[in-house]
């Protein structure tokens, strides 16, 4: 095994330890830990270090006993103190956990460039007239089915549909780098189909010229150039051509069928016949005039065929953006919430205790900065989730974000207001010792629910099993100082 | 009359383990064959009921081996006749490890 292995699970045992070192009381955290250090030492002197990394699971698999040791030294701590409320029930915890939680998602999309990308306005939008154009027969689906004789006769005569028309078709052509020859997918389009498309170019610029012309995508850019801006105005042997490298085109601006490691445009008049691709055409006026639902059949006449009647779509990105989707589910999730659970907070006959304004103030605060930061969470989270590791331009990518936004925020607000609801609110710590009070079948003659208490003495807090005229949200009982000698015990 | 405490297995084990002479946490691993998260466990029960008391090793001591100081365990009064009445409760705990092998580990 390699030092640098060594040092790695060296890294991770120590990261366990320290992670499970959290979990034990401040007070005897120390020696805790000095403990298991000694004792790892003891594991990775004995270890056999000749079976390589079954070692270092061994001594890993040591370190993951300190969980349950750390669980129960935090066990017996909080057995021998009763009293003392445990840190994790405050209000600050709770906010700082939201705001740690908040914060690593935006670590993770700072670091991601697909997600700053994401957050930025897109660099490239569809023009609503461009349209792709496929044989009505073929159903109108992503397959190629344009030939390009078709794309000829189609781009020679006069339309009344569509002002301009471009091709492209896919192709496996080897590309060779002074020896080294590498297979790579490329979109064999027409001279004007960047132009038509206006696309934006990461660097470099793909206008129709009269020697064939390579367009790199970003990824192979990166990949086989080290994203070297020099590469531009060489000439590379793609097929069996040397072809001059135009441009760089960025990764999330394609947003046709199929997708190219790189695209050679063809001088005009010079795409040879072969397999069918796809064409992309600028509609008229008379064309969008007779669009509906993003979709137009145009009739057409082919002398060879007699149904050859074309399918204009648009793909216009009709996906909403990240804040769209974002905005749209927790508008959602807040309409459903009042399935999910009741929004009362407390019983209004609580309101009758006098408390100090700024007192009663303090829980409306909590409630607001615990909201407030949760609505950051939605935003970012399912962002890094989604988009953190995608690679170019993914069309079921706005869905999901917006299917985890949703989910997320569903449980996120139910647990908000459980929270609240379960919080003292004198000292905002979660009541605990819950008490079943009352027997089930006795609703309609007795109070029947749970009961818990703010372990600082505050309140008592009753619950109702069932939701009755007279009792139907959880009700507050504020406890008098003379309460206070029970619980300083 | 003091409360007798009835010992599981396990601990019955590591009690008997400390008295032969096993008196740090990963000797009592390797010699019982249970996992770490077992025995730590244990042994913070066991020190918590006043069965068994630690302390740590002398940092002198630890310097000469050129080693961490160890927390070592020791049984107490309350320990040992808990780990008699386990002695009679599981007979073949001493078969298991006896105390004049286990010196020798």
């Amino acid at each position: 095994m390699r030092p640098a292995g060594i040092l790695l699970a060296i890294a991770v045992q120590r990261c366990m330890l320290d992670a499970f070192s959290a979990l034990v009381p401040a007070s005897g955290r120390c020696e805790w830990r000095a403990e298991w250090d000694a004792e790892l030492w003891q594991v990775r002197r004995c270890a056999d270090y000749s079976t390589g990394w079954k070692a270092e699971f061994e001594a890993a698999r040591f370190c993951a006993g300190a969980l349950p040791d750390a669980i129960e030294v935090r066990r017996i701590a909080r057995a021998a103190h009763p009293g003392s409320s445990p840190v994790h029930r405050s209000a600050v915890f709770c906010l700082l956990i939201l705001a740690l939680v908040l914060a690593c998602g935006w670590a993770i999309a700072l670091r991601s460039p697909a997600v700053i990308a994401k957050l930025h306005p897109a660099r490239y939008t569809v023009r609503d007239e461009l349209v792709l154009i496929s044989v009505a027969r073929a159903g109108g689906n992503d397959e190629a089915s344009v030939s390009v004789e078709e794309y000829r006769r189609w781009a020679g005569a006069k339309q009344e549909f569509f002002s301009d028309i471009s091709f492209y078709r896919m192709e496996r052509l080897i590309w060779d780098d002074g020896g080294q020859k590498t297979a790579l997918t490329v979109g064999r389009g027409s001279a004007n189909l960047f132009a038509l498309l206006g696309l934006p170019m990461e660097i470099g610029s793909a206008k129709p010229s009269a020697d064939p012309q390579l367009v790199l995508s970003d990824a192979l850019w990166r990949r086989n150039f080290a994203a070297d801006s020099s590469i531009l105005g060489h000439k590379i042997k793609v097929g069996s051509r040397l072809v001059r490298v135009a441009a760089v085109l960025p990764d999330d601006c394609w947003r046709l069928p199929d997708t190219a490691e790189a695209w050679l445009i063809e001088p005009k008049g010079q795409l040879e016949a072969g397999a069918p691709g796809h064409a992309v055409a600028l509609l008229t006026f008379a064309g969008w005039g007779l669009m509906r639902n993003n979709r137009v059949v145009i009739p057409a006449f082919d002398a060879k065929s007699d149904n050859r009647d074309l399918l204009a779509a648009s793909f216009v990105d009709r996906a909403i953006g990240p804040w769209g989707a974002y905005c749209i589910s927790v508008l959602l999730a807040l309409l459903v919430l009042p399935a999910l659970t009741s929004l009362a907070l407390s019983d209004k006959a609580s309101a009758a205790v006098k408390l100090p304004c700024t007192r009663l103030a303090v829980p409306g605060l909590f409630f607001v900065a615990k909201f407030a930061l949760l609505l950051g969470i939605l935003f970012i989270l399912p962002i890094d989730l989604v988009y953190a590791n995608s690679k170019g331009y993914n069309p079921g990518a706005p869905f999901m974000q917006f299917l985890l936004t949703l989910v997320l925020a569903l449980l996120g607000f139910w647990w908000v207001v459980d929270d609240q609801r379960k919080r003292c609110p004198v000292c905002l710590r979660r009541v605990t010792h819950p008490a079943r009070v009352g027997i089930a079948s006795r609703t309609f003659l007795a109070w029947n629910g749970t009961e818990l208490m703010c372990k600082e003495g505050h309140t008592l807090l009753y619950i109702p099993a069932v939701p009755t005229s007279w009792s139907y949200a959880p009700r507050w009982v504020y406890l008098d100082p003379s309460w206070k000698f029970l619980f300083d015990a | 009359m003091a409360q007798e405490i009835k010992l599981s297995h396990t601990a019955a084990m590591i009690l008997q383990a400390i008295d032969a002479g096993l008196f740090y946490g990963f000797s009592v691993m390797e010699t019982l064959g249970l996992p770490s998260g077992t025995v730590y466990p244990a042994l913070r029960r066991l020190e918590r009921d006043a069965l068994i008391r630690s302390q740590w090793e002398k940092q002198s001591i630890a310097d000469a081996e050129l080693r961490p100081p160890r927390k070592y365990y020791r049984l107490t009064a309350a320990g040992a006749s808990a780990l008699e009445a386990a002695r009679l409760r599981y007979p073949l705990l001493e078969r298991l490890l006896p105390v004049e092998e286990a010196r020798r580990v």
